[in-house]
C-alpha cells in the first residue's frame, strides 16, 4: 500500500495490486452493542484464482474484468474500450444521456463538495477510490486519452493522463460497481455535475460494448426477464400458482376471503409488483390484495410476460435492455385497457417506468403511471374507505426512503402521511426525505453476492444506513421491544434483510423490517387478528 | 509594445469569449433529446419544494395542473448565484473563499460592461463622464467603485482558494498543474488590475478611455503601461474562459434547467414527440451481442426485439 494519495493514474499500475489497504481501519464507527463490528475484518479474501484472473481494486469482486491472455488480446481490448468511449460520446449511440453526460464531464471544478455526501466514501473512512469524483476523474482522463488531441504533456498538465491498458480499464469497470447510483453526490454539487450518472455511463460502456455486466443484473436479470417474463424465472403459470397460494394464506391469516384479480379486463388499475415479492415477501402482495379489496378498488394483476414483474434492471447498466423492458410494460397495460399502472413497492421500478421511460413512450403506449404510495395515502388518509385502528401498530416505526422514489422522483410525503396515520410511534431517521442515505443495496447491489461482494455491501455500502436505523431507535434499545423498519422498496428490503442478519440487529436490538402496505393491513380495524407476525422477516 | 498588443489581445479575447460561449451553447442546445434525469428538491414545484416533493405525490397527477412556481425558481437561482447557497450548506469551508471570489468576478463583469459602455460613449460623444454630471457621474463613480472592489474581493477569494487547495491533502491531489496555473494567472490579473488602480488610474477613467478607443477602432493617445498590461491579461483570460470548466458560469443553465430541474412529463394524449421518432431512427453501433448494433440497425429496431441472449456475457462466476 502506497502512502501517497491514490490518483486515477494508479489505475494502470501493476503495483500495488490493490488500491486500498483492504483493512479499512477507519470505517464509520457503530454504537454499542455493535462495537465488535468496528474492528473486524471487512471481508473475506478472494481466492488466489480470482485474484489472478480478474482486475483488482480493493480485494472485492462484483463484476470481474478478466485479464487478457495475450498482448494481442490486450491490444484488441484497449481498442474496443476506446471505441466504446467514443460511442458513449456519440449522438447516435448515446442520445438518451449525451447532454447530461457531457455536462458532467466538462464542468467539474474538483472542489470535492461531493465527497462527504457519499455514504460509501464516508463509511469506508475516506478510502480514495470510493470518493465520488475518483471514478469520474478517471473517466475524464480516459476520454482525453481516447481523443488523442495535442501532446501528452498537456494532458499531464491538466491531470488527464491515465495509462490505457487492461488493468486500468478493468479497474474502471470494477469501480463502477462500488457506487449505488443514489446520486446524493449530485445533489451536493453546486455546479450540477452528476458523478452517479458518470458511473451509470461507465457501466453502460462495458455492458453495451463488451457484453460485460454482473450476471445477476443481465444474464439472470433483464435477459431472463425478457425471455421468460420475470427476473425470478417465474413464468405466467408459476405466477398464477404463487398468487393462488398467497390468496389462500391471506384468507387463512385474515379470515376474510381474499382473491387477487388477474387479467381482469375493464379494471381501473394494473398493479405491478417486483416479482421478487411473490417469492421472498409474499405478505406484501398479500397485504396489497387485502387493502385494495377492503377499499373496493377496481384493480388487477397481469399474467402477461413481464406484466407481473415491475423490475427493470437495465436502468442500472444498459439502455437497450432498459428500453425493451419499459416498452413491454407499457404494452401490457395498453392491452389490458386499464386507466393507469400503479407501481407497487419497488423503488427502481418507480423511477424506470414513471420518469426515465417517460420520453421514450409514444402515443401508442399512453398509460399513466402512479406510485402505490400515492394511492395508499389517498385510501388511508383521504378516501375514508378503510376502517383503521392505529393502536394496532403500537410499536416504534421508522421509515427508510428509497432513493429512486424520494430523491429521484420527489415522492416524499405520501408514505409519511400513511405512516403517521397508522403508526402512533413513528420516528424519522436523520437525515431523511430527499437527503436520505441509500440502504447500500441500490443499483442492483442488493441482489449481487458474487465472491465476497456481499461482505463489502454490508460492511461498507450499508453501514451508514444501519447506523441511521440504530440511531432512530436509540431511545428503545431493549431487543424485547419489537421495532419496525419500514422500507417501501423490494431491493431496499433485500439489503436491509441482509444488514439486519449480518449485524444481528434483530437479536441485539429487536429490529424487524417490512413494507408499507403491511402496516396498513395490520391497522385494519376489523381484522380478527394482527396481520404482522413478527418473524425476522414478515 | 504593450500599447500595440493590448487592442489585439482585447479584441481576440472578446471574440473568443463570445464565439466560444456561443459555440458551446449551440452545441449543447443541439444535442438530442435526453431522458428525464431530474433530482429533487426542485424549486418550481411550489409548496411541495419545501420537503423536496413533486407533482407525482398527487393521486392521478396527470389530471391536475403542473406546478411551475417561477418566483420560487428565481429565488432559488438568486440564492445559488448570489449567495452560493448550495456551497454554503454542503461545503462551508469552501464557501468562505468562494463567496468573495465569485462576488469579485460579478463586480468585475459589471464594471467591464460599464467601462465598455462608458468608454464607447465618451469616445463617440467627445465628453468625459465624470464631467457631465447626473447619469454620467453615477456611471463614473459606480465604475470606480467596482474597479476597486471587484479585483480586491476576487483576489482575496483566489488566494484563499489557492491556499485551501495547497493545504488540504485531498484537494491537492485533485489539483493538477493546470489548475494551479489558472489560479496563479488569476492572481496575476487581479494584482495587475489593482496595481493599475493604485499607481496609474485610480478612477478607471484612463482605462475607460482606452477601452473606448479600442472598441471604436480609433487610434488613441498613449495610456499608462499598467493599463495596457491589464487589458492584455484581461483579453487572455476571457479568451480561454469558455474552453475551461469556468464556463459553468453560463452552462449551469443546462446542468440545472435542462437536467436537474427538468421534470416536464409527457401527458397522456399528447402526440408522440417528434424528437423521439428522430432518436429511434438513429443508427446504433454498440457491439455487445445482446444489443446487436451495427449493420444499419437503428435504436427502433433494437428496442423492438427481445434482446438476444448474450453469449459473451461474462458475469462473475460465484
Amino acid at each position: 500500500m502506497t502512502r501517497r494519495p491514490i490518483t486515477p493514474r494508479d489505475l494502470g499500475r501493476r503495483h500495488p495490486d490493490l488500491l486500498t489497504t483492504g483493512e479499512l481501519q477507519e470505517r464509520l464507527r457503530l454504537p454499542p452493542p455493535y462495537e465488535d463490528f468496528n474492528g473486524s475484518p471487512p471481508w473475506a479474501p478472494l481466492s488466489d484464482d480470482a485474484r489472478e484472473r480478474f482486475a483488482q481494486v480493493d480485494g472485492v469482486l462484483a463484476l470481474g474484468f478478466p485479464q487478457p491472455a495475450t498482448p494481442a488480446e490486450e491490444e484488441a481490448l484497449v481498442e474496443r474500450f476506446l471505441t466504446g468511449l467514443r460511442r458513449l460520446l456519440s449522438a447516435d449511440d448515446n442520445w438518451a444521456f449525451l447532454q447530461p453526460l457531457q455536462l458532467s464531464l466538462e464542468h467539474c471544478a474538483r472542489c470535492l463538495s461531493c465527497s462527504d455526501a457519499c455514504p460509501i466514501f464516508t463509511a469506508s473512512g475516506g478510502e480514495e477510490i470510493y470518493r465520488p469524483n475518483f471514478r469520474a476523474e478517471a473517466l475524464r482522463a480516459f476520454v482525453a486519452a481516447s481523443r488523442r488531441r495535442g501532446p501528452a504533456v498537456l494532458r499531464r498538465l491538466a491531470g488527464r493522463d491515465v495509462p490505457v491498458n487492461w488493468r486500468s480499464i478493468g479497474r474502471l469497470a470494477e469501480l463502477a460497481y462500488r457506487c449505488t447510483l443514489c446520486r446524493r453526490c449530485a445533489q451536493a454539487c453546486p455546479i450540477g455535475v452528476d458523478n452517479g450518472l458518470i458511473t451509470h455511463e461507465i457501466r453502460k460502456l462495458f455492458s453495451q460494448e463488451f457484453g460485460l455486466a454482473p450476471a445477476e443484473l443481465h444474464r439472470d436479470g433483464s435477459a431472463l426477464q425478457l425471455r421468460v417474463g420475470s427476473t425470478t424465472g417465474m413464468g405466467p403459470a408459476a405466477l398464477r400458482d404463487a398468487v393462488e397460494f398467497i390468496d389462500d394464506e391471506m384468507t387463512e391469516k385474515t379470515g376474510w376471503p381474499v382473491a387477487t384479480p388477474i387479467d381482469q379486463a375493464g379494471a381501473d388499475i394494473l398493479v405491478v409488483h417486483n416479482a421478487g415479492e411473490f417469492v421472498a415477501w409474499p405478505e406484501n402482495p398479500g397485504a396489497t390484495a387485502v387493502v385494495l379489496n377492503a377499499a373496493g378498488v377496481s384493480w388487477t394483476l397481469s399474467s402477461e410476460l413481464l406484466g407481473y414483474d415491475a423490475v427493470n434492471y437495465g436502468l442500472w447498466y444498459d439502455d437497450a435492455q432498459f428500453a425493451r423492458v419499459a416498452l413491454r410494460h407499457a404494452q401490457v397495460a395498453k392491452k389490458l385497457g386499464v386507466k393507469k399502472i400503479v407501481i407497487a413497492e419497488c423503488g427502481h421500478a418507480h423511477k424506470a417506468l414513471t420518469v426515465v421511460a417517460d420520453r421514450i413512450f409514444g402515443v401508442e403506449y399512453d398509460v399513466p403511471r402512479e406510485s402505490i404510495l400515492t394511492l395508499l395515502a389517498d385510501l388511508v388518509c383521504d378516501s375514508g374507505r378503510l376502517k383503521l385502528d392505529p393502536a394496532r401498530n403500537d410499536f416504534p416505526v421508522t421509515l427508510h426512503d428509497p432513493c429512486n422514489i424520494v430523491r429521484l422522483m420527489g415522492i416524499v410525503e405520501p408514505q409519511r402521511r400513511v405512516v403517521r396515520a397508522v403508526c402512533p410511534d413513528f420516528r424519522e431517521m436523520a437525515p431523511h426525505g430527499v437527503d436520505n442515505y441509500c440502504c447500500g443495496g441500490g443499483s442492483g447491489f442488493a441482489i449481487m453476492s458474487p465472491h465476497n461482494f456481499a461482505d463489502w455491501r454490508l460492511s461498507v455500502a450499508g453501514r451508514m444506513k444501519l447506523k441511521q436505523v440504530l440511531e432512530a431507535f436509540a431511545d428503545r434499545p431493549d431487543p424485547a421491544v419489537r421495532k419496525y423498519l419500514c422500507a417501501p422498496c423490494s431491493n431496499c428490503k433485500g439489503q436491509l434483510r441482509d444488514l439486519l442478519a449480518f449485524y444481528h440487529a434483530t437479536e441485539r436490538s429487536g429490529i424487524h423490517y417490512g413494507g408499507l402496505v403491511e402496516l396498513v393491513a395490520n391497522a385494519l380495524a376489523d381484522l380478527p387478528r394482527p396481520f404482522l407476525e413478527w418473524n425476522a422477516a414478515f | 509594445m504593450l500599447h500595440a498588443i493590448a487592442p489585439v489581445l482585447l479584441w481576440l479575447g472578446l471574440l473568443l469569449l463570445l464565439g466560444g460561449a456561443a459555440a458551446k451553447i449551440v452545441r449543447y442546445a443541439r444535442m438530442p433529446m435526453h431522458v428525464r434525469w431530474e433530482l429533487y428538491p426542485i424549486p418550481h414545484e411550489g409548496a411541495r419544494a419545501a420537503h423536496g416533493g413533486s407533482y407525482l405525490e398527487q393521486l392521478d397527477w396527470w389530471t391536475r395542473p403542473l406546478p411551475h412556481d417561477r418566483g420560487a425558481m428565481l429565488r432559488a437561482m438568486a440564492g445559488e448565484i448570489l449567495l452560493l447557497r448550495g456551497v454554503r450548506e454542503r461545503n462551508p469551508s469552501l464557501w468562505f473563499w468562494s463567496l468573495p471570489f465569485h462576488f469579485g468576478f460579478y463586480f468585475m463583469a459589471a464594471s467591464s460592461l460599464l467601462v465598455a459602455a462608458g468608454g464607447v460613449a465618451e469616445t463617440l460623444g467627445g465628453f468625459r463622464l465624470a464631467q457631465v454630471g447626473g447619469w454620467g457621474a453615477a456611471l463614473h463613480w459606480t465604475t470606480r467603485f467596482l474597479e476597486w472592489e471587484g479585483p480586491l474581493l476576487a483576489l482575496i477569494g483566489t488566494v484563499g482558494l489557492l491556499a485551501r487547495r495547497l493545504g488540504d491533502r485531498a484537494l491537492r491531489s485533485y489539483t493538477p498543474p493546470a489548475a494551479l496555473l489558472n489560479l496563479l494567472f488569476m492572481i496575476g490579473i487581479l494584482g495587475v488590475g489593482l496595481a493599475a488602480r493604485r499607481h496609474a488610474d485610480p478612477t478607471a477613467a484612463l482605462l475607460r478611455a482606452r477601452v473606448g478607443e479600442i472598441l471604436t477602432l480609433r487610434a488613441g493617445a498613449p495610456a499608462p503601461a499598467l493599463v495596457d498590461l491589464e487589458l492584455c491579461l484581461f483579453g487572455l483570460f476571457v479568451g480561454y474562459l469558455p474552453f475551461t470548466f469556468m464556463s459553468h458560469a453560463y452552462m449551469k443553465f443546462f446542468t440545472w434547467h435542462s437536467v436537474r430541474w427538468d421534470d416536464r412529463p409527457r401527458r397522456p394524449g399528447e402526440p408522440t414527440d417528434p424528437r423521439l421518432d428522430a432518436a429511434l431512427r438513429r443508427p446504433i453501433g454498440w457491439r455487445a451481442p445482446h444489443v446487436g448494433g451495427g449493420g444499419g440497425r437503428t435504436w427502433g429496431d433494437v428496442v423492438g426485439d427481445d434482446g438476444a441472449p448474450a453469449p459473451r456475457d461474462k458475469g462473475v462466476p460465484s
